[in-house]
């Protein structure tokens, strides 16, 4: 029972009923289209162009366009709140959680839909936990079990909580989506001679790569925004994150805020860029997606 | 078949992060729940299960925050179901310039707590807000009101603004879905003359269940963490007409310095939230599988 | 036997997770890590909340320059920002086991609470030494003490609910700062009828309008009633007749409409904004209001403050004004005692404390270091203020023990906002208190 998602082109268009209900409905989707990216984007704008004015426009009218436009903003932002080191850290620590939680998350996502054994269901559970936990609560007891091993101020002590607490969602998307690829495969595979090993890497993996995209895309986000862990468990300037960069910017009750949208501005642009990327893969991922036989 | 120990070393690694980072301080939480402890200093007192009764008296938000929890998840996951599936279904339509709709659809999820708190303080501010100039603007000035500052507005303002931010999650996840589901269908659901909406009622909609199961689970689960935001937001205030659990017992454990009466009101709240998830992961299970 | 099983558990608590970590610390990567192994120099951990400029430029100058004329002393600082400091970071530097050497702190109640936990040094003795004691303020010390001895060197004098209100609106409508709270209420009154919002807060924190009401009810209960009520002495009850007559006044004028809607949703960064856009006359404040309007209120925008009016027949003293101080503690095991008492002394000399006061605004509790020079005309204002004042009133929010005084918070948000009669608001409190007690 084989099915054949690749339609070809001339197929596509053959299923198409007449023009002009068509056009209306395009104008349609159109109109919905721009009106929900502006409601979505305006954030994003709304920070862009308030970190072009000085602290006296913002508070004078937070929400006009900036007189004249105000290019150091960035740049005395990048000096006020040390960026530049932030940035590494944060790649650094995002990066290494992220490349950990996918390889650790869909070894387990793979064991868990595909394989049977003793307490698989149990176990499954017991990662939703995870979900359901909230950090703030365990902060206490994690702390001090970091400072005991001897890990207190490296940018270890937040890459592992980073990675524990990734691994639950990723576990889950992931084996949902280890689940919708047809047992035919491994059955196809193992008749070839292959490894349990080998169905996964090199059959299975691959096919999953919207999930792993997926995944990805998702852990950097909420790693890359951290703020929390980072704060009490990263306290030498040089192992800091981005997220405690921006508190420069807040003083006692007084918050700078051209300056803060400027570093917010600088912060969100790696993760649109990630998102930019990765969107690609989540497009050529999917359309690989064909069976022989 | 498969060797004994070979499934059990996929998920080895998996296993000993969380339990060694999640587990095992979340048991050492448990059992604090049990003491009164300040957060600092070496005075811990045994106190049995007064920090759980405690939770249920005067001066204890617990139940008011439970109740606005559950109005919170309810709320945000329509916002968030809605919108994203509404949006997975539009870029499914593959106009042009999709992929750039798409980020531009996705982008709140991008920006950490801090600007969208920021933010939407600012447009549901009562005075300089634009939310309420946008109203007055169109003559609609009698429906002005401090949306954050009125307690019957403040939660729904907050699940709104959540709702709005977590709508791009629920959107990639049903787009992915709506990938998987063969073109063939849709192709023979209109040659049987299958209009639009007739195509998304008995194609896509039933095909999307397991994503429905997974977005559902993941929406209650994380209505229950939720923090960060409502935080920014709100704090819980006007008068804890927006605090919920997460929020109280951080309040409760670090600015009240009641550290074990914390820990009691999260392990009451894991219990309840693992009780519920559990539930719906086993039920939905049964009724998994689509053979097509 | 309680106290077996709770050291117990709590070696537990710390012990099992540190036992699963072990595992992993030989595979992860290490980052740096402090130098406290190194013999030849000193490092001093110094754990405080001044994550922002202009204070931390200066905090990292100040430090560059005493480990200049001390080589053999390296100070590490810890900045964690204010709210995460208060309630979570500063804690878990201690029960994580990595206790500052020198830590900021608020005065009064903590000071308190952190020297029975075991971690505050008494300082006394030392404040003896050199005339050190002498340099400071000395009404400061009734906020440094904790049974009969000094835990806490106060470096700064914090207002944090003074009357500020925009000059230019007063001139406009011919408005004279009140100097009684009848024609505190004219003025309102006055303000409401032009379309000016009279008295704006951002409440959403709740100390604002929480201190702010704290102060007007130890006007008209007396400083002795006010602070046996929220220290929670035995006997006492919120909802006592001088309480409610003080809330009752704030209840007349949420009544009034005298202040901005939905102030308990508004942050103090929008009630800022609402004064400086001239939107709303009033606006009680901390000082570092100062600082605030340098950077961000509009060109020509002029203000002054006003202290609280005096109230007919109250019983408190009607010069006094609400205070708080705020300072540096050493830790009581730190290894480094003589070094860090001796970066505290730098810190209070008179030069670096004009410094701070000259470029950060600082209230400084080096009493020479504010003059006509050094202190912004505003800071001077504050100065005089304090100095006219016979009493002084401490703060709700960070001067008693918070979890207690919460219900209190809650209730004067529930006055203000009009949502509770004053009788009510404080029964309530007192429900919320008894099951707390």
């Amino acid at each position: 029972m084989s099915t054949n998602w690749h339609i070809p082109p001339e197929r596509r268009r053959l299923a198409r009923p007449a023009q002009r209900p068509v056009l209306a409905r395009n104008i349609f989707l159109y109109t919905i289209v721009i009106a929900v990216s502006a409601l979505m984007f305006f954030p994003m704008v709304w920070t862009f162009y308030s970190s072009l004015k000085t602290n006296p426009e913002i508070y004078a009218n937070a929400w006009a366009l900036p007189e004249l436009p105000r290019f150091d903003n960035f740049a005395e932002a990048w000096r006020v709140g040390h960026l530049g080191r932030y940035v590494w850290n944060s790649i650094v620590c995002t990066s290494t959680s992220v490349l950990a939680i996918v390889a650790v998350a869909s070894l387990a996502a793979f064991a868990f839909s595909r394989l049977m054994f003793r307490g698989r269901d149990l176990l499954f559970a017991m990662f939703l936990l995870g979900l359901i936990i909230p950090v703030q609560i365990v902060l206490i007891p994690l702390y001090s079990a970091m400072a005991q091993a001897g890990l207190q101020n490296t940018r270890t002590s937040v890459i592992l909580p980073y990675i524990a607490w990734g691994l639950p969602l990723s576990i889950y998307i992931l084996r949902a989506f280890f689940l919708t690829l047809p047992s035919e495969l491994e059955d196809a595979a193992r008749i070839d001679g292959c490894s349990t090993f080998g169905v996964f890497s090199r059959i299975l993996l691959p096919l999953v790569k919207p999930g792993l995209a997926t995944v990805t895309i998702f852990s950097s986000l909420s790693i890359w925004n951290e703020v929390l862990l980072a704060f009490v468990f990263l306290k030498d300037d040089s192992v800091k994150t981005l997220p405690l960069g921006l508190y420069a910017f807040y003083s006692y009750h007084i918050t700078d805020l051209s300056l803060l949208f400027a570093a917010l501005t600088v912060v969100t642009v790696p993760m649109i860029a990630l998102f930019l990327i990765f969107q690609r893969q989540l497009i050529e991922g999917l359309t690989v997606g064909s069976l022989k036989g | 078949m498969v060797r004994k120990p070979a499934p059990y070393l996929y998920i080895l690694p998996a296993l000993a992060l969380f339990v060694g980072i999640i587990l095992l301080p979340a048991a050492g939480t448990f059992v604090l729940s049990f003491f009164n402890w300040s957060g600092i200093g070496r005075d811990i007192e045994f106190v049995g299960l007064e920090n759980y009764r405690a939770a249920f008296r005067d001066g204890s938000y617990f139940v008011l925050s439970l109740r606005n929890n559950i109005v919170y998840l309810v709320a945000t996951f329509i916002v968030e179901m809605c919108f994203g599936l509404a949006m997975a279904l539009v870029l499914d339509f593959k106009l042009r310039f999709f992929g750039v709709f798409r980020m531009l659809f996705f982008s709140p999820m991008v920006l950490s707590m801090m600007p969208v708190g920021l933010l939407w303080r600012f447009v549901y501010s009562p005075e300089i807000g634009i939310l309420n100039g946008a109203l007055k603007a169109i003559g609609l000035g009698s429906l002005a009101r401090p949306w954050l500052g009125d307690p019957a507005t403040a939660l729904y303002a907050v699940c709104l603004t959540s709702g709005w931010r977590y709508a791009g999650f629920y959107m990639i996840l049903f787009y992915a879905g709506l990938q998987r589901i063969p073109k063939q269908l849709y192709e023979s659901a209109r040659i049987d003359g299958a209009s639009d909406l007739g195509c998304f009622r008995h194609v896509s909609l039933p095909l999307l269940r397991e994503v429905f199961v997974i977005c559902v689970l993941l929406c209650a689960t994380g209505a229950f963490q939720a923090f960060d935001l409502i935080y920014a937001m709100t704090g819980g205030k006007p008068y804890h007409s927006t605090e919920v659990v997460a929020t109280w017992l951080v309040e409760v454990a670090f600015a009240h310095n009641r550290f074990g009466h914390g820990s009691a009101l999260a392990v009451m709240m894991t219990v309840i939230v693992f009780v519920i998830a559990l539930t719906y992961h086993f039920y939905a299970r049964r009724r998994e599988t689509i053979e097509y | 036997m309680n106290r077996r099983i709770a050291v117990g558990a709590s070696r537990a608590v710390h012990f099992m997770p540190a036992l699963a970590l072990v595992a992993f610390t030989a595979c992860g990567g290490r980052g740096e890590h402090d130098a406290t192994g190194e013999p030849s120099r000193i490092v001093l951990v110094m754990a405080h909340s001044t994550t922002g400029d202009p204070e931390k430029a200066e905090l990292d100058r100040t430090v560059a320059e005493f480990e200049a004329l001390h080589p053999d002393i390296a100070i590490k600082q810890n900045a964690i920002e204010t709210n995460i400091y208060e309630t979570i970071g500063l804690k878990s530097l201690f029960s994580g086991g990595t206790p500052p050497d020198v830590y900021s702190q608020w005065g009064k109640y903590l000071v308190g609470q952190y020297q029975e936990a075991g971690y505050a040094a008494d300082l006394t003795d030392e404040l003896e030494k050199d005339s050190w004691k002498d340099r400071f303020d000395p009404s400061v010390w009734t906020s440094a003490t904790y049974k009969g001895r000094i835990y806490l060197i106060p470096t700064s004098i914090d207002l944090t609910s003074v009357i500020w209100y925009n000059k230019k609106i007063f001139e406009q409508n011919g408005l004279e700062p009140p100097t009684t709270w009848t024609e505190f209420m004219t003025i309102c009154d006055t303000l409401k009828n032009n379309g000016i919002v009279p008295v704006c807060f951002g409440n959403r924190p709740l100390w604002p309008a929480a201190n702010w009401a704290a102060h007007l009810i130890s006007r008209v209960a007396g400083e002795q009633l006010y602070d046996d009520v929220l220290s929670m002495k035995p006997g006492t009850r919120f909802a006592n007749d001088a309480f409610i007559k003080g809330l009752g006044m704030i209840e007349a004028m949420a009544r009034s409409g005298y202040f901005n809607p939905g102030l308990n949703g508004v942050s103090d960064m929008e009630a800022i904004m609402l004064f400086f856009q001239g939107r709303a006359a009033i606006h009680p404040i901390g000082g570092w209001i100062i600082n605030h309007a340098k950077k961000a209120a509009p060109e020509g925008f002029e203000y002054d403050a006003f202290k609280m009016p005096a109230i007919e027949d109250g019983a408190g003293d009607q010069t006094s004004i609400l205070r708080l101080a705020s300072g540096y503690m050493v830790y009581r095991d730190t290894r480094y005692f003589d070094e860090a008492v001796e970066f505290l002394r730098y810190l209070t000399s008179v030069d670096v404390a004009k410094r701070f006061v000259s470029r950060c605004g600082t209230f400084s509790s080096v009493q020479s270091a504010i003059t006509e020079e050094t202190a912004d005309p505003h800071l001077l204002t504050l100065v005089s203020m304090h100095r006219s004042a016979h009493t002084v009133v401490t703060a709700p929010d960070v001067g008693y023990d918070r979890a207690k005084v919460l219900p209190f918070m809650d209730a004067v948000s529930l006055v203000i906002g009009g949502q509770k009669s004053a009788r009510e608001a404080l029964e309530q409190c007192d429900r919320a208190v008894a099951a707390l007690r």
